[in-house]
């Protein structure tokens, strides 16, 4: 009977330790609370400053006097007509920030305002419009680039606060077609795409060439106003490059660039065109 | 078939009339210590076919063997090996063995076969079952070092894939049926009650199945054979669990004809030997066998090992060498200070198997099973929706991928990998904040990343019938058949939202191809756009239906110099997909009932021994073996449509091998030599192919491949006390074709290409040692103590290749010349490796029939941690003048130093 008291004690605390000892084998985890980052940095220089320093060939900003900037998002990848790179604004002007990483809307909201620690970091042009990036070796040859993943960005680009204000469109006439206003949201009244039907297939101009995935400029004209050299470019790569163009008039917002004498208006998404007017003739 | 059967008759009957007198020998085996009997006991009659198992009385009967002189082993886990060698008389009688416990419980120091790699891409996954030898234990010097020594190194015998090998419980087939692959895991942590088992390897005939290529193996738990007591051990390791505890009571055949053995163990790991892989594994087993009469017994066993337990990634040099470690785990990340991993796999497989055992009369036994068993496996990833790819070893997220910025730069992202957390692994806090800033239209949180969890559920009914039938005593026919049903469903799951409110069920790589919106990118196109929570099915969900049947037969005929053996079998298989989504790309192929795919398959194997003397036995076997393809190599993307790869077809086999054995009181040796032909093998894969720019399906077919090589295995007494064993494998395991090529977009199901050709043709089967050594010394105490130590050499080991760069497509263009062709095309060796090892034990014996034993296992004693095992090229390939390739190879590396501390107390 011993023996049996043995075994039943010996496996009554095998099973006690096999539960006890080991409970702390875990495979459930808190959820991460929401958080919201936001610097203590300020702006010492404006946009329009730091634009003013650019000698017209790749610059780095060093030196002492630690460069930051301060300015609103207003651009939006996530239709993929912007491609790794932000808009921002500060009222004095905006510029491009080229950064290394696609679906930047995830973190970086249109009207987020954000800081930017610009020591170590390049001033380029692309085509006369001026960036603010990193630089890689182009064939040896040392070029603007985008700010390489998240390490590098982390270190230069902060969120301010969590509100978002998203910045009112500056109303366009041809005299605000200008290299100060590169960069900024703006706002066309009365205005059309020039062209709309292809000559070559006859069928209406899509906003770009999904099928080829290739960039596509379209002129734009005003009823009232005159435009030299004024496009609405679209990306191959956004949502709706495959999309008809709006042929009737009205408003449309978006990104000013510019590319060597030609002004180029970017949109973020078809809700920047509002064009609900009949067409006019020209 | 009948003409195989006529042969078989025709065979037997011209080999009666000039039988020799056979004779049927019986003995028994005894404990040393208590004198009691022994059930369970394998005795073998060394360069003969003849095996037998000791009863629950430790009787043995063995049939078929003819006056002479012979070498009969006596094996059982737990027990030193018994070789006594035996004059046979007509009517006489086998010694009375007695068997002596082993000096400590070897068998408990040992995990039986564990996988714990996972790989991101899809291409190889399934390959990193690397089937471990370690249920083949102790009858064979080579395979003993192929359990042991060399199942660090990912060592396959004869480099066969693990579905080639059968293995059985209790009569019951074990292997996957939808992939093939035998699930050792189903009973970790019940070594226990799994030491009983009979092997055989290569294509030696085996009493309970006909056997595969790679050799067959049933577990045998019968209750009534399993050793009388109970066990309780502990052990702490470092390696893939740190404790163990198990427990087991056998009661033995009682006085009412009753036996039962209840096992039950848990092992575990807050961390193993990888950072961030926690493991926790429980186990139980449950065996009752009631013996009716001499004629009757039934047994019923069940058992489940469910298990939970996060993977180790692999990962490439650049990634090992800024982590600093070869075991750097990409898996796993913090989520408010604790170590989260990605992928955690759990599986189980609830089993019921009743047996029942039938000895007609004493000259037939019919063994009758039925199982069932319902399973699930599961293995959780992360997924993503337009977002940053969360894997913190991505490539763009590596110092090399930025080879032409500022080399201040480079060192700072570097600095990072090297010193920060959130950058070297998982960075949870991101992705639970970009879930919370992903509001939609509606103000709902749109999750960008989740945790999902893929799974397949199974269920599975089996039957088998086995008779073993002694019709004259120089005549031994093993036959039988079985059956199985299985079903296999597969989808995915939500696990975690990680704070969002909901996941769109839409694919997004056709959203990107085709544009959102598009109804091809519908999952599920009956609940279009649907919006999944956690627990929810979602993107695809289908069942693998395999129903097979089986029927064999071995006759083994005995002379006195010669003894004989023919065999066929044939099978017949069934498969088809019910899908339970309608795919967008796939409305009218997706859904519902595929087609049903059927094989017939047969196999004829034969072999004939020459006993030389009782010391010297000289085999040769030679089969021909045809095999269904598996579920999984069938389809052109199981998980989207019902379409299967073109020229689907059996696999065909041949295969034969030599055998010289040697056995004496203190020697013993095997030498083979062998060679295996496989033909009409199909590969298929599913990865993103750069050139196309969209995820491709790429099914390879006409793979031939041949595996030849030396083994060799001994042992030698040198003294009372000492051993020295050796064994060495000598192979080449190669392609043997040029495979050709299938590739359809994923997205569209457009032809990419057709018949391309692979050149692969003498590329060396990778992901094992193609040669391996080792070479140990024993010692064993009169005392009950032992000590050995082994040292291990493995050599031409290849990775896997990826195929799309051994084509003439990929080489249009560059001169003949050009050292580039070399770059891409040659298949890279790894770096031969050694390894000691060691272990040390010792058992006591206390008054009142209690023992205590201790054994400590040393691996890898001089902490070798550069030893790669295997490795795979990516799919992904980038060509560039000026740049190293972005998508170099990944490699698995063998774990450093460890140890095995068991302490057994049993009574």
């Amino acid at each position: 009977m011993t023996r049996i008291k043995n075994i039943i004690t010996g496996l009554t605390l095998a099973a006690l330790a096999m539960i006890t000892v080991p409970s702390c084998v875990d495979f459930t985890y808190d959820d991460i609370e929401p958080r919201t980052d936001s610097t203590s940095l300020s702006a010492n220089t404006t946009i329009a400053e730091l634009k003013a320093q650019y000698p017209g060939s790749l610059h780095k900003l060093n030196g002492a006097d630690s460069i930051i900037i301060e300015g609103t998002i207003i651009s939006n990848d996530k239709a993929g007509n912007f491609y790794k790179s932000l808009f921002i604004e500060d009222g004095t002007a905006a510029i491009e920030l080229k950064l290394n990483k696609t679906t930047l809307y995830n973190d970086y909201k249109l009207g987020q305002k954000i800081v930017v620690y610009c020591n170590e970091l390049y001033l380029g042009d692309y085509g006369g419009q001026i960036q603010l990036g990193s630089m890689y070796y182009n064939s040896g040859v040392p070029t603007i680039s985008s700010l390489e993943g998240d390490v590098i960005i982390n270190k230069h680009v902060f969120k301010k606060g969590k509100a978002i204000n998203e910045v009112a469109p500056i109303e366009m006439t041809p005299l605000l077609l200008k290299t100060s206003n590169i960069g900024r949201l703006v706002q066309f009244n009365n205005v059309q795409i020039r062209d709309t039907l292809s000559l070559i297939t006859g069928t209406t101009f899509t906003y770009a060439d999904k099928v080829n995935q290739l960039t596509i400029n379209h002129a734009l004209t005003s009823q009232t106003q005159n435009y030299v050299d004024l496009v609405l470019r679209t990306s191959g790569y956004a949502q709706f490059a495959g999309e008809t163009i709006n042929t009737k008039q009205g408003t449309i917002v978006g990104v000013l660039t510019y590319y060597n004498g030609t002004y180029q208006l970017i949109i973020r998404d078809l809700n920047d065109v509002k064009f609900d007017q009949e067409r006019f003739q020209i | 078939m009948r003409s195989l059967v006529l042969t078989i008759l025709a065979m037997l009957v011209l080999s009666i009339t000039n039988a020799n007198a056979q004779t049927t020998l019986k003995g028994s085996v005894k404990d040393s210590d208590t004198g009691n009997p022994i059930p369970g006991v394998l005795v073998r009659v060394a360069g003969s076919n003849s095996t037998a198992i000791s009863d629950a009385n430790g009787e043995v009967t063995l049939t078929g063997i003819t006056a002479g002189k012979y070498f009969i082993e006596y094996i059982l886990a737990g027990y030193q090996t018994l070789g006594l060698e035996f004059e046979v008389t007509e009517g006489g009688r086998l010694p009375d063995a007695t068997m002596h416990r082993a000096q400590a419980d070897e068998g408990q120091a040992q995990s039986l076969g564990e996988v714990t790699i996972s790989t991101d891409d899809l291409e190889s996954e399934g390959k990193d079952q690397a089937i471990s030898g370690l249920l083949q234990s102790s009858q064979d010097a080579f395979s003993n070092a192929a359990s042991f020594s060399f199942s660090p190194a990912r060592f396959q015998i004869r480099g066969y894939d693990s579905d080639y090998s059968l293995l059985y419980m209790n009569g019951i087939p074990v292997n996957d049926p939808e992939s093939g692959f035998a699930g050792w895991s189903s009973w970790g942590g019940l070594n226990d009650i799994a030491r009983n088992k009979e092997s055989k390897n290569g294509l030696s005939p085996t009493d309970f199945s006909f056997g595969g290529l790679g050799g067959a193996v049933n577990i045998n738990t019968r209750a009534s054979q399993q050793r009388k007591g109970t066990r309780i051990s502990y052990a702490a390791t470092n390696r893939t669990y740190t404790n163990r505890i198990m427990v087991t009571h056998s009661t033995g055949l009682m006085e009412n004809g009753v036996a039962y053995t209840l096992s039950g163990s848990r092992r575990w790991a807050e961390e193993g030997y990888v950072d961030g892989t926690n493991y926790d594994s429980w186990a139980y087993f449950i065996g009752i066998e009631k013996k009716f009469s001499n004629q009757h017994s039934v047994a019923f066993t069940t058992f489940n090992a469910p298990t939970k337990r996060a993977m180790q990634g692999v990962a490439t040099e650049e990634a090992h060498d800024l982590a600093g470690s070869n075991f750097y785990n990409p898996n796993w990340g913090y989520q408010n200070g604790e170590k989260r991993n990605a992928k955690v796999r759990f599986q189980q497989e609830p089993t019921l198997i009743l047996n029942h055992y039938w000895s007609v009369n004493p000259d037939l036994k019919v063994t009758s099973t039925v199982g069932y068993s319902f399973g699930t496996y599961q293995t959780t990833a992360l997924n993503w929706y337009d977002a940053q790819d969360p894997r913190p070893d991505y490539y763009r997220k590596l110092p090399s991928y930025w080879y032409t910025s500022d080399s201040v730069v480079v060192d700072q992202i570097a600095d990072a990998f090297r010193n920060d957390a959130s950058v070297s692994q998982i960075n949870w806090d991101n992705l639970y904040q970009t879930n919370y800033n992903s509001a939609d239209a509606d103000g709902k949180l749109r999750s960008k990343y989740i945790v999902e969890n893929r799974i397949t559920d199974s269920r599975q009914f089996a039957f088998s019938s086995v008779a073993n039938w002694v019709p004259m005593a120089a005549l031994k026919v093993n036959g039988g058949i079985d059956m199985t049903i299985y079903k296999g469903r597969n989808y995915k799951e939500i696990d975690d939202l990680l704070g969002g409110e909901y996941w769109l069920d839409v694919d997004q790589f056709i959203e990107r191809d085709l544009g959102v919106g598009s109804s091809s990118s519908q999952n599920d196109l009956d609940n279009p756009n649907r919006m999944v929570k956690e627990g929810d099915k979602y993107g695809y969900d289908y069942t693998a239906n395999v129903t097979s049947g089986n029927a064999w037969a071995v006759g083994n005929y005995v002379q006195n110099e010669f003894e004989y053996y023919i065999g066929a079998n044939y099978s017949y298989t069934e498969f088809w997909r019910t899908g339970d989504m309608r795919n967008g790309r796939y409305p009218d192929h997706s859904k519902g009932d595929s087609p049903k795919k059927r094989f017939s398959n047969f196999g004829v194997k034969g072999g004939a021994t020459w006993k030389i003397s009782g010391r010297h036995y000289l085999d040769a076997n030679v089969a021909y073996l045809t095999r269904a393809p598996f579920f999984r190599n069938s389809y052109i993307s199981s998980r989207s449509s019902n379409f299967t790869i073109p020229g689907l077809t059996s696999e065909k086999i041949i295969s034969t091998d030599l055998n010289y054995n040697l056995r004496t009181p203190y020697a013993k040796l095997r030498v083979t030599a062998y060679y295996t032909r496989f033909m009409d093998q199909t590969e298929q894969k599913s990865f993103y192919s750069e050139g196309e720019n969209t995820f491709v399906n790429y099914t390879m077919n006409n793979i031939d491949k041949v595996h030849r090589g030396f083994e060799l295995g001994g042992e030698y007494k040198v003294s009372p006390t000492i051993t020295v064993n050796a064994a060495a494998a000598i192979g080449a395991y190669q392609y043997a074709s040029r495979p050709t090529v299938t590739i359809t977009k994923d997205n569209t199901g457009a032809l990419v290409a057709m018949g391309k050709t692979i050149y692969v043709k003498n590329f060396y089967v990778p992901s094992t040692p193609q040669t391996a050594a080792t070479i140990g010394i024993k010692y064993s105490s009169p005392k009950y103590w032992f000590m050995g130590i082994n040292a291990s050499y493995f050599d031409d080991i290849y990775i896997d290749f990826n195929p799309e760069r051994r084509t003439s497509e990929l080489l249009l263009g560059l001169e003949p010349t050009d050292p580039t062709r070399e770059a891409i095309t040659k298949q890279e060796s790894l770096s031969a490796q050694f390894l000691l090892d060691a272990n040390v034990g010792k058992s006591w014996r206390l008054k009142g029939g209690y023992y205590i034993n201790l054994n400590l296992q040393v691996s890898n004693i001089l902490d070798n941690t550069d030893f790669k095992t295997g490795g795979y090229e990516q799919m992904r390939y980038s060509v560039s003048n000026d740049k190293e390739n972005t998508f170099p190879p990944k490699y698995f590396y063998a774990f450093g130093r460890t140890y095995y501390l068991n302490v057994g107390f049993r009574f």
